[in-house]
């Protein structure tokens, strides 16, 4: 063998003898295996490389498994009745009287919906989702740019990471902070999903501070971000 | 939804769960691609029940490697329509993501140092995987595995030395 590479042949028998899978007789030649030899060193290298990987895998968080979804219906199935969920919204808006006509219509649109998604739905994401990690029970919002229409709703979710969804604005992560840009005219539902370990949340909107105490109040009033907000 | 697997996901369903999170580092894909690979066991359950472990993190492998390919043409999409407006889509590399700990950090910037096949190796490994069954999630021979697995440690223990050496 070159002294100075291990060869393939060499580094898979090793790995084997790590793992447990070397035949006997390559376990006997391994450990009969002077401590100055090229086995030896190489085997050594690989248990430390190991090791290392090993203490880093071990810092990594273990994700909660979340509830089984149910089974998902074959797709002609959810196309078939979402095709004759449409012709009950077509005939519905046609034939019946004006209140009945609007709840059928809406009963209808939620069973098209729910036909053509059997799976549990998740929210629709605007046009930028983030998610990020907070240290710490404070969480700091700041909402810069021009007034719109736009609100920030606050909510506690279960998740270790921040969420956060809009439609328009401009959301950004900072090192320490959320940072939502808004524009004017922007009329926009900003969601931000703070984790149960949050106990604070420091809202900065264009300059002006407000905090909200999570413990005190689980679900705080959505803050408009627009003029007279 | 039978109790066979409603059994099978109490039981490996945290292992596959937690080597798809390894593998791309966002929680919520892996969370998603889990649920994919389950909908695949009851639809098209494999046709020999010897090693239910080994498929589902065979099946679990392929919807990530699908998912992926989906999520950078939706990126790409998202970036043609408005360019500079996504700033904080979800990054595709598990060191971009902020994380709690500096081990944690150091661990996710170790397996985004390494290829698909490394991470696979070493993650299936650290699953207690045989030979054969990593073999098999790879597509190579069991004999290649050792080598395969040596590389990946050493390419992830010259990367955790640069660190350390770059302090």
């Amino acid at each position: 063998m070159d002294e100075g590479r291990p060869t393939d042949a060499l580094d898979g028998l090793l790995v084997r003898y790590l793992d447990g899978e070397a035949e006997p007789s390559e376990v006997e030649r391994i450990e009969s295996s002077p401590s100055d030899s090229p086995e030896v060193r190489r085997l050594a290298e690989l248990e430390a490389a190991d090791a290392t990987v090993d203490v880093r895998l071990a810092a990594l968080p273990s994700p909660v498994l979340p509830p089984l979804r149910r089974k998902r219906r074959p797709r002609w199935v959810g196309r078939a009745a979402a095709a004759a969920a449409a012709v009950l919204i077509l005939a519905g808006a046609l034939t019946a009287a004006r209140p009945v006509r609007t709840a059928m219509v809406e009963g209808a649109r939620w069973l098209a919906a729910w036909v053509a998604d059997p799976v549990v739905p998740s929210p629709t994401p605007g046009r930028a989702v983030i998610g990020m990690a907070v240290n710490g029970p404070e969480l700091a919002v700041e909402v810069i740019g021009t007034p719109g229409a736009s609100v920030l709703r606050l909510e506690v979710g279960a998740s270790p990471d921040v969420r956060a969804a809009a439609g328009a604005a401009e959301l950004t992560v900072m090192s320490d902070r959320l940072r939502i840009r808004t524009e004017p005219g922007q009329a926009d539902t900003v969601v931000v999903t703070v984790p149960l370990a949050v106990r604070h949340v420091r809202v900065d909107v264009y300059g002006r501070v407000q905090t909200f105490d999570l413990a005190a109040e689980s679900r705080p009033e959505p803050i408009r971000l627009g003029p007279g907000g | 939804m039978t109790d066979d697997v409603e059994k099978a996901y109490r039981n490996h369903g945290p292992a596959v769960l937690q080597y798809l999170h390894r593998m791309c580092g966002d929680r919520d894909l892996a969370a998603d691609v889990l649920q994919e690979t389950f909908a695949t066991l009851i639809e098209r359950p494999p046709e020999e029940d010897g090693n239910l472990r080994g498929w589902l993190f065979r099946v679990a492998t392929n919807r990530l490697r699908d998912a992926r390919r989906k999520t950078s043409r939706r990126t790409a999409a998202l970036q043609r329509v408005a360019p500079g407006r996504v700033h904080g889509d979800p990054a595709p590399h598990p060191s971009r993501r902020v994380e709690r700990h500096e081990a944690e950090r150091e661990a996710w910037r170790m397996l985004d140092a390494l290829g698909e096949r490394d991470r696979m190796v070493l993650l299936m490994r650290a699953e207690g995987f045989a030979h054969r069954e990593i073999a098999a999630a790879v597509d190579t021979t069991t004999g290649s595995v050792g080598t395969l697995i040596a590389r990946a440690l050493d390419r992830a223990a010259r990367h955790v030395e640069r660190e350390r050496d770059h302090g």
